[in-house]
């Protein structure tokens, strides 16, 4: 598969995805996308609404599961690959299907990956957080004799208001990961996380 | 005849997103598919799009002088001349 085909959405993808696994080969993978590859695949629809011909390549490319097909086949990679779309908690849903897959001993680790573009303009009335192109990529296993770890839990009844331009819950958690305070509320819509850090 | 030619290499460059690569690149008799430019299948089908749509053509997927037509731009550049509607 030649460079040329991939879109920036699968460009970014892969960049985290490569840097994240370092030096793994055979890596499980979860794949999460609230929109997947949205500016490609708003153009299909509108090549279909002019009724032309659809491009293969982009037709081709633009399935939900593209991005973890890529990167298995430039790395040889045969582990399992799940993709997730679970709306505004898609990144959520690829932790709790990783955490179930490496803690019944599936796999050691899951090689996490989370990316959303900016929402083509005729999609952006429907924008419920702030639009940002990204991509995050990360290994997930159980905590490893003393290191340090994160922990998170789901919080009930929460009382902190959503503010009206939260970041995608993706980016919070991202930025969680790199500040490593004791405690970090993520927090969207309608439900609220606690990401907590234990040093070690 | 000129002007042809260096539309369809300019149509070969950016519907194949070509990196890295200009008209003066391609030669009129260069292979286009395998060795030469290096085209695949896949380009095939989108060239084969792209150049239904830039010059009206029609093209016969299961005809085995398709295959001849797409062998360089001079083999691309008559087929369009004869078919152009």
């Amino acid at each position: 598969m030649q460079r040329r085909r991939l879109s920036p959405y699968m460009k970014m993808a892969l960049h985290t995805l490569h840097n994240a696994k370092a030096e793994h080969t055979q890596v499980a993978v979860n794949f999460s996308s609230r929109h997947g590859d949205l500016p490609k695949t708003a153009k299909l629809l509108n090549t279909l609404v002019e009724q032309a011909p659809l491009s293969p390549t982009a037709f081709g490319l633009s399935v939900h599961n593209a991005t973890t097909g890529i990167f298995s086949i430039t790395g040889q990679n045969k582990a399992a690959m799940n993709a997730i779309a679970g709306g505004a908690e898609s990144i959520i849903d690829a932790i709790t299907d990783g955490y179930a897959r490496v803690k019944s001993g599936l796999e050691s680790q899951i090689l996490i990956n989370h990316t959303d573009s900016v929402l083509p303009e005729e999609y952006l009335c429907f924008a419920d957080e702030l639009q940002v192109d990204h991509s995050v990529s990360f290994l997930l296993s159980t905590q490893l004799g003393n290191d340090a770890y994160f922990e998170l839990n789901k919080l009930s009844n929460h009382d902190v208001s959503p503010p009206s331009d939260c970041l995608p819950l993706s980016v919070q958690l991202a930025d969680a990961f790199i500040r490593k305070e004791p405690k970090t509320v993520l927090v969207h819509q309608q439900s609220a996380w606690m990401l907590q850090y234990h040093g070690s | 005849m000129t002007e042809l030619k260096n539309q369809i290499k300019q149509l070969i460059i950016s519907s194949l997103d070509l990196e890295d690569i200009s008209i003066d690149d391609i030669e009129n008799d260069q292979p286009l598919f395998v060795d030469g430019l290096g085209l695949d299948s896949i380009d095939a089908l989108e060239l084969g799009l792209a150049i239904k749509k830039e010059f009206n053509v029609k093209i016969d997927a299961n005809s085995e002088q398709t295959k001849a037509h797409f062998a360089s731009v001079d083999a691309l550049a008559d087929f369009i001349n004869q078919n152009k509607s």
